[in-house]
């Protein structure tokens, strides 16, 4: 895991980023147990608040589950996937879109802006 | 390791102040640090970082006002009360003639919680050699060394001032590992001063920026994030911000872009940034806590520097 303590992503958010991508790259299967707090503290070089804070965000993202007293686990299989990276997709380009107009860029633009990006990564993707 | 609001409080000023002649090297302070925070003090050279933690550590008395450590003053500085405290100077005073483990030897005696299991795991994690002496140390060993000295009586409260500082990165990696391992995981209270943005950003969870002698802005790292932002606004032709609001902090202008670092931020207050200056183009952006630092401070010269032409 690589924290960037320059960027303006949050610690936190930079971590439960990048351990949700591993989750998704099954780096760690739905079922199996994370790094205790302290373990990924010390590991990353983080505060354990932080690291919790983490935990906390993917917890209510239904990404991992808290069972008292053992652990930390990555949520079972019936995690919809789709769905997920669905939701995810969407923020991003809420964040995007916003940024478009508020450099007042017209409806317009924004939509073929977002085309073209989508035309240019398909044909990539056929290469 | 949670912690909470009502988390008893470990450090307390209560407008301490401190003079040294006619310089104010604190200027009515006040400060809570309830248990289980990691607080990162920053600031610039000559700020009053170094008089803030003598005081703290009973070095040097404070003209007024009242410091509390674990709810008792901090200016008679008690057996009881050194007992909990483990404390990193940014010089090491040490017995120079006294090898590693002579100076281990010397300092377990002096406290009854020193934890041998704990300083001699930490002396193998960095590769201390016992028969040193310590003059012939590098300043990254003497600094290691110090860390255990401060850490090994398990103390509630560790206290760093500028400890990174001068080291390699490896060197400041591996000594954040020990605090965090050995300290910070156990839900105990952490000070410390630093210039390194990184290591603050990493470990802390509240920082303060001090400025001659006073904190100008403190509070969790995201709060300073989401107060702190600069406005980007893109100005038309041949214009000069006509707008320029009382929460600017700092700004610059070069041709068209405008920026300009305000706090605190509020989305009104960026709408009315774009209208009043009938701006072309805008947007904002979110600050690492070095630009902030950077921003404040030099907002803050600026000002000063206005105040006397």
């Amino acid at each position: 895991m690589l924290i960037d303590p320059k960027s303006s992503t949050p610690i936190f958010r930079q971590i439960a980023d990048q351990l949700r991508q591993a989750i998704d790259a099954n780096v760690y299967r739905p079922g199996e147990m994370l790094p205790s707090l302290r373990a990924m503290a010390v590991e990353i070089c983080v505060n354990p608040n932080t690291v919790q804070r983490a935990y906390e965000a993917l917890e209510r993202e239904g990404v991992v589950e808290t069972r008292r007293g053992v652990g930390i686990f990555v949520a079972a299989t019936n995690r919809d996937h789709l769905n997920a990276a669905e939701q995810r997709l969407s923020k991003q380009f809420s964040t995007a879109i916003r940024q478009g107009v508020k450099a007042r860029l017209t409806p317009d633009t924004v939509r073929s802006v977002f085309e073209d990006s989508l035309r240019q990564i398909l044909v990539e993707a056929t290469k | 390791m949670i912690m909470t609001t009502d988390a008893p409080s470990v450090i307390e000023l209560d407008g301490v102040t401190k003079r040294y002649g006619g310089k104010i090297a604190c200027d009515a302070v006040d400060l809570t640090v309830r248990q289980g925070t990691t607080f990162g003090l920053l600031g610039p050279n000559g700020a009053g970082k170094s008089s803030l933690i003598r005081m703290l550590m009973g070095l040097s008395p404070a003209n007024s006002g009242q410091i509390r450590l674990f709810g008792e003053n901090a200016s008679k500085h008690s057996t009881a009360l050194r007992q909990r405290i483990g404390y990193v100077p940014e010089v090491h005073c040490m017995y120079r003639w006294m090898t590693v483990g002579e100076i281990l030897g010397f300092v377990s005696k002096l406290y009854p919680r020193w934890d041998d299991d704990l300083a001699s795991q930490m002396l193998s994690t960095f590769e201390l050699p016992l028969t040193k002496k310590v003059s012939s140390l590098s300043k990254g060993m003497t600094t290691k060394l110090s860390l255990i000295l401060a850490l090994a009586h398990s103390p509630d409260l560790l206290i760093l001032d500028e400890p990174t500082s001068g080291l390699d990165p490896i060197f400041r990696e591996e000594f954040l590992e020990s605090v965090l391992q050995c300290h910070l995981c156990k839900g105990r209270t952490v000070f410390f001063s630093s210039h390194h943005f990184d290591d603050v950003e990493r470990v802390a969870d509240e920082v303060g920026i001090f400025v001659d002698g006073r904190f100008i802005a403190r509070g969790s790292i995201d709060e300073l994030r989401s107060k702190i932002k600069r406005v980007q606004i893109v100005l038309p032709d041949g214009k000069l911000p006509a707008y320029i609001p009382e929460q600017a902090v700092f700004q610059r202008l070069s041709r068209r872009d405008w920026t300009v670092t305000v706090s605190p931020f509020s989305e009104d207050l960026f709408e009315q940034l774009m209208s009043e200056n009938h701006a072309i183009g805008g947007n904002v952006v979110d600050l690492s806590l070095e630009d902030i630092f950077k921003d404040v401070i030099r907002g803050r010269k600026r000002q000063l520097e206005e105040i006397e032409s």
